[in-house]
């Protein structure tokens, strides 16, 4: 606040006398003009420390009374453009603000997309909550952007930490932007017009630090296609190695790319295949080529180096190479692979190339193969929603309620953390089982038990409410009874999140 | 106050803390219910707990008062707030019912109560007016307070004699033993004074040793405001009694002339000291324009005698206590009422708001804490702060206990347009209490 005191004002005069103190030095009354100085006179006749309270008191008083407010130049900033969207319900907005405050965050990216779906924005109060925790969580980035509305914009343009969602409009923006805006807008860009994304990337390339070149290449996993290999090609000779990483990784989810074409050629003076056996040669050496095309010289500890190399050749290679090959049937060629003595090093490549080809008929034969270990997480992601729950939906029928065995909980858990939500049949299966399991069997797999319980919410349709209720609500079984009850909690919440975004609409349409 | 008029938010501001509001959430299923039923206000019903036998919880919708037989010593408990969110956010669950016998105890008990209060409160004003015990009181009062003022006057210059520079090495007990004094004294607001600066003196913020000789000073006003007290105007008369923590009877203020208006609850913020929580409501009058402060006090866990809800209209004859700055007040009689659209009226400009400040503060030094509506303020963000701007360019600094979130909300809320906000001014920054963005009304809490 505006005060204009210099330093022999009289509050500065009596502060000095009253740090020193008046036994050190005699005090002085300060002097000056108006009703003020007529007021500090009159205190004349008393003793100085008397006199210098009440002066203080005076003073003090005076100053404060005469204060005016300080006048500062206009804001810098323009005000918000109008949004063309609503704000949702205020019931969806409560439910908003729950997620907001931690209670069962994980249903939030469902409650976005509702609010995308119907076109409706988040209230503006919300919006510093919501961009903090897509600060803390990139992967949700892009759906609080489509929700955030011009004031969502507006406001992150006033904090660098949620620059990630100023969006970005123009050429201008792409080459202003910081990198986090950046990234969500080739990940969307990517989704949409592939080729125009990578042209884009490219007038700013040689200008970008390795770390987001590194980023910003990860990106072209949407959308991959074969116009984008000459680009990639020159990224393998990029000066950061982990840019060169990606290219590669990219290359090899091409099977009509150069580089795989040269993995095949590398591979066929390795492999024989002959009259139902398998004999593989390790490779003497690790090329200048080979590792430009993705394959690391140093193994993880505990593998040797020729095999690992081996191994990625492997995971690098078309998949239908091998049938070509060999003549054989999938069916066939596994059989003959597992008895050979090249077992693990086949498996474990060509688990890789099976997520990078999306191939989920090898993804099924292998998984039939492993049925008694736990089940691999790469491989159930490739298979199709219905190959899982057919899969899955066999072994668990096959299961006694007593004792389900380890590997049907791992991955029933492994099923939970796909991201899709299941058929209401294969969930109405899960849930009788784990009912009668829970009710029947002296359980001791709880941990198992509660992780999946974590889970299972998420995936659930919310229209099995009811039948949920009614199977687990009044269980009581140590160790379980909590996880049964944040389950039935948390499927409650998206319930009320679906019922909240359905009621609005109805009322809209009216 | 009919129950439709309740939201899921003012439910859930009823909890004591926020794990009982968590909890109260998770109990707000029918699942969790084995009956639930309502007659007119009442509602009741009994929760499946852990044990064998259901607890029963019941709530009379017109204060609220709540009741249950859980152990909770937390008021009102989980099952309590269950119960009245369902009946806010599933009223078809409740079923109409006569009451059972467990409710009709309570109601009767509750009457008794009430009647044995009314009885109470009649037989100590009585006392109260009864004018021999009264001076006898006052002069035994003034004696010990007398002889304490001196104490403390000799204290006060004490310190400006041997000077304040070495202030900053003193303990809290420097300051404690004259404040425990001065409660002995029976004037306990000068020991809150001392209590006061010694937080400034251990803290030893921003410039505190002018503020510490302002409060100084600020204390010495105040006792020889009381050495001459007779020859002062009767307001400040009382002004100087408060402060020294005398309490005055609310039988004596609630004789005094009431003013009737339409009184909107602006703000309400509790405060807990040593298991004292005060609540502090702010109250504007639409015709008067005047500021009233309800201030009302609970031990531990009890609830609040009487409920204002924020953001509603009061229609109420207010006294108010004596004062050169009259802003504490007491509800004389309070009537239902419907909810008023019109915007309230405050200052214009910060200018206009600041000049009203130190007329107050003229009349009334010892002033911490002034009620302050601004209609058209941006709140900002400045390298030193948080800042509210008005439309000729007189800027206030924010309250430092105003967090970064509810800074940046103020900001999303008010999309670079201004604002009209409701706050305490304390003379140096200014704590926003509510605020209203495009016709909407928001309570800023502590955070």
């Amino acid at each position: 606040m505006a005060s204009g005191t210099s330093s022999d004002s009289p509050w500065q005069a009596i502060v000095s006398a009253a740090l020193v103190g008046t036994e050190r030095q005699s005090f002085q009354l300060p002097i000056t003009t108006g009703k003020l100085g007529q007021q500090l006179e009159q205190l004349g006749d008393r003793a100085p420390e008397a006199q210098l309270l009440a002066a203080a008191a005076i003073v003090a008083l005076h100053q404060q009374v005469g204060q005016l407010p300080e006048l500062q130049s206009p804001p810098a900033l323009a005000p918000c453009p109008p949004d063309d969207r609503p704000i949702c319900s205020p019931r969806a907005a409560h439910l908003l603000r729950r997620l907001l405050q931690g209670e069962n965050l994980q249903v939030l990216p469902e409650w976005l997309a509702l609010a995308a779906q119907h076109h409706q924005r988040v209230p503006p109060i919300l919006l510093p909550a919501l961009l903090e925790v897509g600060r803390q969580q990139p992967q949700w980035r892009e759906a609080i952007v489509a929700v955030e509305g011009q004031r969502g914009r507006w406001l992150a343009a006033q904090n660098p930490a949620w620059s990630y969602a100023t969006g970005i409009d123009t050429d201008l923006d792409w080459e202003t932007a910081s990198s986090a805006a950046r990234l969500l807008w080739l990940e969307q860009l990517r989704q949409r017009d592939a080729d125009q994304a990578r042209d884009l990337l490219q007038t700013t390339w040689s200008q970008d630090a390795a770390s987001d070149r590194t980023q910003f290449l990860a990106t072209f996993r949407l959308g991959l296609r074969l116009a984008d290999e000459p680009f990639l090609e020159t990224a393998l000779d990029d000066r950061s190695k982990e840019v060169r990483r990606v290219a590669a990784d990219l290359l090899a989810r091409l099977p009509d790319s150069h580089l795989c074409q040269r993995q095949i050629e590398r591979l066929t003076s390795l492999v024989q295949m002959q009259a139902g056996s398998l004999t593989l040669t390790l490779p003497t050496d690790c090329y200048a080529e080979m590792q430009r095309d993705g394959i690391e010289l140093k193994p993880p500890s505990g593998q040797g180096e020729r095999a690992w190399w081996l191994q990625q050749m492997i995971a690098a290679t078309p998949l239908a190479w091998w049938l070509r090959s060999s003549g054989l049937s999938l069916a066939n060629l596994l059989e003959v692979a597992w008895a050979s003595d090249w077992k693990d090093t086949l498996r474990a490549g060509w688990k890789s190339a099976i997520e990078r080809q999306q191939n989920s008929d090898w993804a099924m034969a292998l998984l039939n193969r492993m049925s008694d270990t736990d089940p691999d997480q790469d491989l159930l992601s490739v298979l199709s929603i219905e190959q899982r729950e057919t899969l899955m939906g066999q072994w668990l029928q096959a299961q006694d309620s007593h004792l389900i065995q380890n590997f049907i909980w791992q991955g029933l858990i492994l099923l939970t953390q796909q991201g899709s939500t299941w058929s209401n049949e294969f969930a109405q299966l899960v849930l009788t089982k784990v009912t009668e399991h829970l009710v029947e069997g002296k359980t001791n797999q709880y941990w198992l038990v509660q992780d999946l319980l974590k889970g299972l919410p998420l995936c659930l349709n919310p229209d099995l409410l009811p039948i949920a209720n009614q199977q687990l609500s009044g269980l009581e079984i140590p160790y379980v009874t909590k996880a049964i009850q944040q389950f039935l909690g948390t499927l409650q919440l998206r319930h009320d999140i679906h019922q909240a975004f359905a009621a609005a609409s109805v009322e809209t349409t009216r | 106050m009919t129950v439709t008029q309740w939201t899921t938010e003012q439910v859930l501001a009823l909890a004591p803390d926020a794990a009982s509001a968590k909890n109260g959430r998770g109990l707000a299923a029918p699942r969790k219910w084995v009956s639930l039923h309502y007659q007119q206000a009442i509602v009741w019903g009994e929760c499946q707990g852990s044990g064998k036998t259901p607890y029963r919880t019941q709530i009379d919708t017109a204060e609220p008062a709540f009741r249950c037989s859980c152990p909770s010593r937390k008021f009102p408990c989980k099952h309590g707030l269950g119960l009245f969110l369902l009946l806010v956010e599933q009223p078809t669950t409740l079923t109409e019912a006569e009451p059972a016998d467990w409710v009709t105890e309570w109601l009767a008990s509750r009457a008794e109560k009430q009647a044995k209060q009314a009885e109470k409160q009649a037989k100590q004003q009585e006392k109260a007016s009864d004018p021999v015990a009264q001076a006898k009181r006052a002069s035994e009062r003034q004696h010990k307070i007398t002889a304490g003022i001196q104490e403390l006057r000799l204290w006060l210059e004490d310190r400006v004699r041997q000077g304040l520079a070495t202030i900053q090495q003193e303990s809290y007990s420097f300051w404690d033993a004259p404040a425990a004094r001065m409660v002995d004294a029976q004037a306990p607001g000068l020991g809150r004074h001392l209590r006061d600066m010694a937080g400034i003196a251990l803290a030893q913020k921003g410039r505190w040793m002018d503020d510490l000789l302002t409060r100084l000073s600020q204390l010495y006003l105040l006792i020889e405001g009381f050495e001459r007290i007779e020859q002062l105007p009767a307001p400040m008369q009382a002004d100087i009694r408060t402060q020294m923590g005398w309490p005055i009877a609310q039988e004596e203020v609630l004789a005094g002339p009431a003013i009737t208006d339409l009184w909107f609850i602006a703000s309400q913020r509790i405060e807990e000291e040593e298991r004292l929580r005060s609540r502090r409501t702010w109250l504007q009058g639409k015709t008067s324009g005047q500021s009233a402060l309800l201030l009302d006090f609970a031990h531990g866990n009890q609830p609040f005698d009487q409920a204002y809800l924020l953001g509603t209209w009061l229609d109420a004859d207010l006294v108010f206590y004596p004062s050169a700055y009259p802003v504490r007040a007491l509800v004389k009689a309070r009537r239902e009422t419907t909810a008023v659209i019109e915007p309230l009226q405050g200052h214009d400009t910060i200018a206009a708001a600041i000049a009203m400040y130190s007329r107050a503060l003229a009349a009334y030094p010892w002033l911490e804490r002034c009620p302050l509506l601004l209609n058209a303020v941006l709140p900002l963000r400045h390298e030193t702060g948080w800042q509210v701007q008005d439309l000729e360019g007189s800027g206030l600094p924010l309250a430092p206990s105003l967090s970064d979130k509810q800074g940046w909300q103020l900001i999303a809320l008010s999309g670079g347009h201004p604002l009209q906000l409701f706050g305490e001014w304390n003379g140096k920054s200014f704590l926003p209490l509510s605020a209203w963005a495009e016709g909407v009304f928001y309570g800023i809490g502590n955070e």
